[in-house]
């Protein structure tokens, strides 16, 4: 950038910027920490995840198995019948936790979420 | 940015820790000063440096091109203050109803020099906009088209903008030159 004035204030706070902004005009007890490793693209996360929906799936199958249920129709209507307000709200309640769990992996969504929260 | 910066952050887009942190020791003037300037707030200006250097150990393997990085390591820091300074703007109306949001009292570390005191004081009476052309203009010799692009200004509006800042800082000290060359 070009120096704004000749007279000795303007040439003083030109050369006052720029030291404003170079290496060292951080006050001395600045330090930064970096983590010790940068993770490379998220496969281990996203393998976890994987892994704990699959268990979960597996848990679900178990459970389902345990009840004794009559001969499912999978039509729309009958998979809406007969569900209370109660269990349709577990089920919301779980889809959201299910939704939010995903996206807490999802390293560009962390900011989003934490701004929510 | 010269050739040491340059294998810098080449080397650190290639996942070197210890390049990412010599840049981080080359940088940390710029960015802190940016995030005082933005927040008025030694201490959060300090924590900001953290979470803008850290965002960048993040997403420095997405860089392009390493002779980019002062414009993007710019771009970062404008980006986390900005979001900061929405964060207090909402806490403060959410806590103190009609505070005055403009009028802060700024804090400054103790470690500055009084010539740097004052004129850290003499910037927080420009506008935001104003601190913040200022402080990218002197930054690794950026120019208008460069500050307008982070900024999401016209060059044109930058010169201006420029122009009318360093006008108002140069009203602002008048007076004061031999505390400032003292």
């Amino acid at each position: 950038m070009n120096s704004w004035g000749s007279d000795r204030l303007e040439g003083r706070i030109d050369a006052l910027l720029r030291l404003s902004v170079e290496k060292g005009s951080e006050p001395s007890d600045i330090i930064v920490k970096l983590p010790p490793e940068r993770p490379a693209f998220p496969w281990a996360r996203i393998a976890s995840v994987i892994a704990a929906a699959v268990l979960l799936g597996f848990f679900a199958v178990q459970l389902i198995q345990g009840y004794e249920l009559p001969v499912t129709s999978f039509s729309l209507s009958s998979l809406f019948c007969g569900i209370s307000p109660g269990e349709a709200l577990s089920a919301a309640a779980i889809a959201v936790g299910v939704i939010g769990s995903v996206t807490a992996f999802i390293p560009d969504w962390n900011e989003t979420l934490r701004r929510m929260l | 940015m010269n050739d040491r910066g340059l294998e810098l952050v080449r080397s650190a887009m290639a996942g070197s820790r210890d390049s990412y942190g010599l840049l981080v020791m080359d940088f940390t003037g710029f960015v802190y000063t940016m995030a005082l300037r933005f927040t008025g707030d030694h201490h959060m200006a300090e924590d900001l440096c953290q979470d803008i250097f850290l965002k960048g150990w993040m997403k420095i393997g997405d860089l392009k091109d390493p002779g980019a990085f002062p414009g993007w390591i710019a771009t970062l820091a404008r980006r986390a203050c900005l979001t900061a300074l929405e964060k207090r703007r909402r806490r403060m109306e959410l806590h103190e109803g009609e505070a005055d949001l403009e009028n802060l009292n700024p804090s400054f570390p103790e470690s500055f020099d009084p010539a740097r005191r004052i004129l850290e004081e003499a910037m927080m009476r420009l506008t935001l906009q104003e601190r913040e052309l200022l402080t990218m203009c002197y930054f690794e010799e950026m120019d208008s088209v460069e500050a307008g692009e982070i900024a999401g200004l016209p060059p044109g509006t930058v010169r201006v903008y420029l122009h009318r800042a360093r006008k108002k800082l140069h009203d602002i000290l008048k007076g004061r030159e031999n505390e400032l060359l003292g």
